[in-house]
């Protein structure tokens, strides 16, 4: 027996975990062993220590809350469904995305929704927006004391998207929010007022059609929604990898086209609750414009200790985006790295000098960039990364792409030749 | 520290009860929240969502876990949906909880010497990968069983017996100097 089972023994040990025959190996050890011996030893004295640490307080009210809300009919409490809810219209938060949805589809109506194709006109007036996604999720749980019903929670998001440009209207159980985002800048409106922030955008604060908690798990799917006009079941396998889950899902999709748009409505039942999701989701290409990203005035901005910088002033920055891609904009870090930007149908951002981070909780693959040693590191609510070493910088590339298409993309910013 | 295992045989059906065990567990679960997500207000929606959802899920609980260990793991899966819902990781703060230290006693020379421990020991642990921290404060503070521990990390009990006694090492190395 090694020292680190020994000890990892004597741990459970004294948490009254050890059965008597591994118990018996763990005292043969010990015998034998003073350093081990000292640590078993220890353990009660680092309990009673840790004892005396202070321990957050619940608020005194929690429970009167709790207490409160249990106490409520249940019609307040939260929304209500019949057992078999029926579908409902999309209910579009602003009369822009009102209308645009009413012109492409009429109504999604029954078990089997019925869509209606979208006219060219308002495919055209679709067509100046980057893409828009609207969902509607609906939660739901059983209710022992009222089987005839399910409790639910409803939440509603339009999303405007564009390379880099997010705005994002939720609608949770009647309570309204706002978030704009873009490289830099993130600015949140809620029933309690507003806020802007600028500096670093963690890639963790990606919008969620990017969001690393989708891409950072594995996918295995069938057939995908690929047919125009026809209706699809797509079975998903997902494996989380750092819970070490798998999730098996089913989708039924409606697919009808309109150029380059798609239609969806989806229903997923997931292992761990019911999730019906209604999703009209519609990609275009063309720049979203501007205006629905303004900042509403009487904000002031935060300076979060980064300050913007051409591309060219970073050392080690990469001399040119790849055919696609753009550097749109950079900013150095409080610690002397330089992150860049570059968008296209997607961002990717680059982490020069990155600090070395906690391994702890990412899974880390050997890979090759361009001929150089490098890493993929892949945790969960973050996008791919590719860590490699260029010229005596280090260089993180992360990107909404599998990982292997992450390498290929580093290796584009950073061909072999260049140091 | 076994508090947790006491509460195995069922859990109270109506309101009044329910809310009880608001009062017993719900400095465990405000603290897994608050640890993750570092603020105070939105640490006690969550214990609130917590609570009403084990409410909701109540004839679920078949007593296979401590009713605590129960009710963490429910609080980990609450804060897992809000922080994808936020679209954001879950931020790491050790700052409310670690405000006070308890009185060690009346000798001063005792007093120094413990207090000098119990902040090394809480720089220790702020200095612990995430997960060997959760381990150890689940563990010691909210007195959850190794398999309770696997349930609220969702990871299996193998993983939290090694890293218990990896942080256990961490720590004492930081104690004793």
């Amino acid at each position: 027996m090694d020292h680190a089972e020994a000890r990892m023994l004597a741990s459970a040990r004294a948490d009254g975990e050890l059965d008597a025959g591994r118990a018996a190996e763990l005292d043969e050890h010990l015998l034998s062993c003073g350093a081990c011996r000292a640590f078993a030893d220890a353990i009660p004295q680092l309990s009673a220590l840790a004892s005396a640490l202070t321990r957050a307080q619940a608020p005194s009210e929690l429970a009167e809350k709790v207490r409160r809300e249990l106490a409520q009919p249940r019609s307040e409490r939260a929304v209500v469904l019949p057992m078999r809810p029926t579908m409902r219209p999309w209910r579009a938060a602003s009369a822009l995305v009102a209308a645009l949805v009413v012109a492409l589809v009429a109504v999604v109506v029954g078990p089997l929704p019925l869509v209606r194709v979208p006219t060219a006109a308002a495919a055209r007036a679709l067509s100046r927006i980057g893409s828009l996604h609207v969902e509607r999720e609906i939660r739901s749980f059983d209710d022992p004391q009222h089987p005839d019903r399910l409790t639910a929670t409803v939440r509603e998001s339009i999303w405007f998207r564009s390379p880099g440009l997010v705005r994002i209207e939720t609608v949770q159980n009647g309570v309204r929010t706002i978030e704009i985002r873009r490289p830099g800048v993130r600015y949140d409106e809620g029933p309690g007022g507003g806020s802007l922030r600028t500096g670093l955008l963690p890639t963790n604060e990606l919008p969620e059609p990017l969001s690393p908690t989708i891409l950072m798990i594995g996918r295995v799917t069938g057939e995908g929604p690929v047919t125009l006009g026809r209706r699809t079941v797509r079975v998903e396998a997902r494996f989380d990898l750092e819970r070490r889950e798998a999730l098996l899902d089913a989708e039924r999709f409606l697919v009808v086209g309109a150029e380059e748009s798609v239609v969806l409505a989806k229903t997923a039942i997931t292992q761990r609750s019911r999730i019906e999701k209604r999703t009209l989701s519609i990609e275009y290409n063309p720049v979203l414009p501007d205006r629905l990203f303004a900042i509403p005035p009487g904000l002031f901005p935060v300076d979060a200790g980064a300050r913007p910088q051409t591309p060219g002033s970073i050392a080690g920055a990469p001399a040119s985006a790849p055919e696609g891609l753009d550097l749109v904009s950079s900013v150095s870090g409080r610690n002397g790295s330089g992150v860049l930007y570059a968008a296209g149908a997607f961002q990717v951002l680059v982490t020069i000098d990155a600090a070395p981070e906690d391994a702890d909780s990412s899974e880390r693959n050997a890979v090759e960039v361009a001929g150089r040693p490098g890493l993929v590191v892949l945790s969960l609510y973050r996008l791919p990364q590719v860590r490699f070493a260029v010229g005596g910088h280090t260089i993180v590339v992360s990107a909404p792409l599998p990982p292997v298409q992450v390498v290929e993309l580093a290796a584009r910013l950073y061909p072999a030749g260049r140091e | 520290m076994d508090e947790a295992r006491d509460h195995v045989a069922g859990l109270p059906q109506d309101e009044a009860g329910f809310a009880a065990l608001v009062r017993e567990h719900g400095d465990a679960v405000f603290g897994l929240a608050l640890r993750r997500v570092g603020d105070r207000a939105t640490a006690e929606d969550l214990a609130q969502e917590t609570f009403l959802r084990a409410w909701r899920g109540r004839a679920g609980f078949r007593g296979e876990t401590s009713v605590r260990g129960w009710l963490c793991a429910i609080a980990a899966n609450v804060v897992r949906d809000w922080g994808r819902r936020r679209s954001r990781r879950p931020q790491e703060s050790l700052e409310p909880e670690f405000i006070d230290v308890a009185s060690p006693g009346d000798d001063p020379a005792v007093r120094a010497e413990v207090a000098e421990a119990i902040d090394r020991l809480r720089t220790a642990l702020a200095a612990l990968p995430a997960n060997h921290r959760e381990m150890f404060l689940l563990r010691e503070r909210d007195g959850l069983s190794y398999a309770d521990i696997a349930a609220v990390l969702s990871c299996p009990i193998g993983t939290v017996m090694s890293g218990l006694a990896r942080a256990r090492e961490r720590l004492l190395e930081a104690v004793t100097g």
